[in-house]
């Protein structure tokens, strides 16, 4: 491996209606680049609609740079819209693509993807640091770290995040699964990101791991786990129901480790290398990470990911737990993101092309599959869908004939789980996410899913040349302000 | 017919579905009594809470980390239990709370904490309103004379521009 020259000098938080957890968050970061010699600029994009919410974290912002003496950028409501004027007065791309890239305009009811697409505009051409506002930089490294020497690659086919999982219950201690290091945080992401795997790969993300609030969706991913971290959870009938309401856990990779791919990327704490294209994320939807991910996988070339055994907080402002039989929840249906995913990955590989042209490419496909009759589509859609579903049961099915899966009440789980997906898989409506279910008449649930599905699409297709538009901007106004 | 009506028909063997229901949730509560530790009450919101539950669910008891569904909750319980939280407390939960976390401590502790301004749908309109003025403005207007709303943007944002957007949070760099 070949070392970069990569230099993280920006941080980037996404907020929403949390000024304390964000004011948490910047000093806590801001302070651990200080004790290494750095200076930081912030930026925080926030997604609030209500002024006063807005009021808050701008305050924030205000203060966080005062006391620090660092710069602190904050871009809210009226700084996107500044932004999507320019754009679209450059009659360079569809009018409708900015809005749907930055806003939840079909309201959906989540934008965080929005939120860092803006982000992802803004600090274009410089590798960033991006974070969750309920994230701290208190950094720890996990049980059984090894050091970089010790740095390993996954198969080449291997789709999932390879961290392993500690689950501590209510009453255990995080302790137990990492311990406190001082570690300059920007400088262990700047060791990998950037770097040549070998002629042709590179470092495009590197990740942390997390302790405290898991950040899942639903608990369902327990009933994924393998390897050792199965082995934890299935340990112990008595353990099982408090490891899997509790939400507490620690996730990482006790050593780097390189991968090709992440499809269950969590985007709580992350680096990317933005010199050249990077996707964008769907702009709606829980769950953007997942396709931000999958979309690096398929449209940067030899792209990969680096794991680090590096550990921080995650400590959500209310502190949440799954209930009893919860496990089974989301084997009733899909989200958005996930139609996205199955989607995409039916779409075939396109040949030979840049990265902005693979992008295209999917782009082109989506808007073709959206575009045609709702039925057509929706025949398309469900295909897709139960494509993935059939992945999850063939996993699922290996997990039960695992030997590791040795206790009671996973075994029953687990069962019940797959019922539950075999259910969903032949239902006729199978491809309407659970998240516009209940929210919408059936009708218009369907008809707004096509429609992100196209304009999602559309963003694809002309994202890079939003990129291009905005690093023109910037570069402009930069060279207007040294004259 | 009136909850007296029903109970009376219960206890005289007429009700057959609310002597099964009845059946099932006294099991349920049996299968929880040996699985979880009952919990009591130990403030007032969660007393007050459980009081309510009780109320709608026709129980004696309820513990604190108790799992609503489990006790025989269903949807139109649920709505009974937010009314009655409206009611009583002068807060709405929203819906989605009970599915966050269906036990009494949780619901308790939303009751107790701060008010959380929900997403207002009337800030949430208004927010997309703006983007499709200034989208819309921005095809009509090329001389860049700002009719849009930006300029309504608080003082405090500080300086905009085309530029990065600086909304200038007292950067000294």
């Amino acid at each position: 491996m070949n070392d970069s020259a990569v230099r993280i000098d920006t941080f980037g938080v996404v907020t929403l209606r949390r000024p304390a957890a964000l004011a948490r968050c910047l000093t806590s970061y801001i302070v651990n680049a200080a004790r290494h010699g750095r200076t930081l600029r912030c930026v925080v994009c926030d997604d609030a609609a209500a002024p006063q919410d807005r009021a808050a974290c701008r305050d924030v912002a205000r203060a966080t740079a005062k006391v620090y003496g660092c710069a602190v950028q904050y871009i809210g409501l009226e700084e996107k819209l500044i932004v999507l004027r320019e754009l679209i007065r450059t009659r360079d791309v569809p009018p409708d693509v900015v809005p749907f890239a930055f806003f939840d305009v079909e309201r959906v009811g989540a934008s965080d993807g929005g939120n860092r697409n803006v982000l992802l505009l803004e600090t274009c051409a410089a590798p960033i640091l991006m974070a969750d506002d309920d994230t701290i930089c208190m950094t720890r490294r996990p049980l059984g770290y090894r050091d970089a020497a010790s740095a390993r690659q996954t198969d080449e086919g291997e789709r999932w995040d390879p961290s392993d999982v500690w689950m501590l219950g209510v009453g255990g201690d995080e302790r137990d699964a990492c311990r406190a290091e001082s570690l300059d945080f920007f400088g262990e992401h700047e060791r990998w990101l950037g770097r040549s795997i070998d002629a042709a790969s590179t470092i495009r993300v590197t990740t942390n791991g997390t302790v405290g609030d898991c950040g899942w969706g639903s608990p369902s991913p327990f009933l994924f786990l393998r390897g050792s971290s199965l082995a934890r959870l299935t340990a112990s009938n008595d353990r099982y129901d408090d490891y899997t309401t509790s939400r507490r856990v620690v996730r990482a990779a006790s050593r780097v480790t390189i991968a090709a791919r992440t499809d269950d990327f969590m985007s709580g704490c992350f680096a990317v290398d933005a010199r050249t294209m990077l996707p964008p994320f769907p702009p709606v939807g829980r769950g953007a990470d997942r396709v931000f991910a999958s979309l690096v996988a398929k449209c940067c070339a030899r792209a990969r990911w680096a794991h680090l055994p590096i550990v921080l907080p995650h400590r959500p402002h209310q502190p949440r737990t799954f209930w009893r039989g919860e496990i089974t929840r989301s084997a009733a249906g899909i989200d958005l993101c996930t139609l996205l995913c199955a989607l995409l990955d039916v779409i075939p590989p396109p040949a030979y092309a840049s990265d902005a042209e693979r992008l295209a490419w999917y782009g082109t496909h989506l808007e073709e599959i959206a575009s045609p009759s709702t039925q057509a589509f929706e025949a398309a859609a469900v295909d897709a869908v139960r494509r993935t579903l059939a992945w999850q049961i063939d996993a699922l099915e290996g997990a039960l004939a695992s030997r590791a899966a040795r206790a009671t009440q996973f075994r029953r789980d687990v069962r019940a789980y797959l019922a539950a997906l075999r259910r969903t898989s032949a239902r006729a409506d199978l491809h309407v996410p659970l998240d516009l279910r209940g929210d919408w008449p059936a009708e218009e649930a369907r008809a707004v899913i096509q429609r992100i599905v196209r304009r999602f699409g559309q963003l694809l297709t002309h994202w890079p040349r939003l990129l291009h538009l905005r690093r023109e901007m910037l570069h402009d106004s930069h060279v207007l302000a040294g004259r | 017919m009136s909850v007296s009506d029903r109970y009376r028909r219960i206890a005289e063997g007429q009700d057959l579905d609310g002597i099964m229901r009845a059946a099932i949730v006294t099991r349920r509560r049996a299968d929880l009594d040996v699985r979880a530790a009952h919990e009591p009450a130990s403030n007032a919101a969660e007393a007050q809470m459980v009081s309510i539950w009780c109320e709608v669910l026709g129980l004696d008891d309820v513990g604190v980390g108790d799992v609503f569904f489990e006790l025989g909750g269903d949807s139109l319980h649920m709505t009974q239990v937010l009314a009655r939280v409206r009611h009583r407390f002068g807060r709405d939960v929203p819906i989605e709370a009970f599915f966050d976390g269906p036990t009494v401590r949780h619901l308790a502790r939303i009751i107790a904490g701060p008010a959380t301004p929900a997403a207002e749908d009337g800030d949430l309109t208004h927010m997309l309103d703006l983007v499709e003025h200034v989208s819309t403005s921005a095809l009509r207007d090329d001389t860049g004379a700002d009719a849009s709303p930006v300029a309504k943007a608080p003082a405090s944002t500080g300086p905009v521009s085309a530029g990065p957007i600086s909304a200038d949070s007292g950067r000294t760099s």
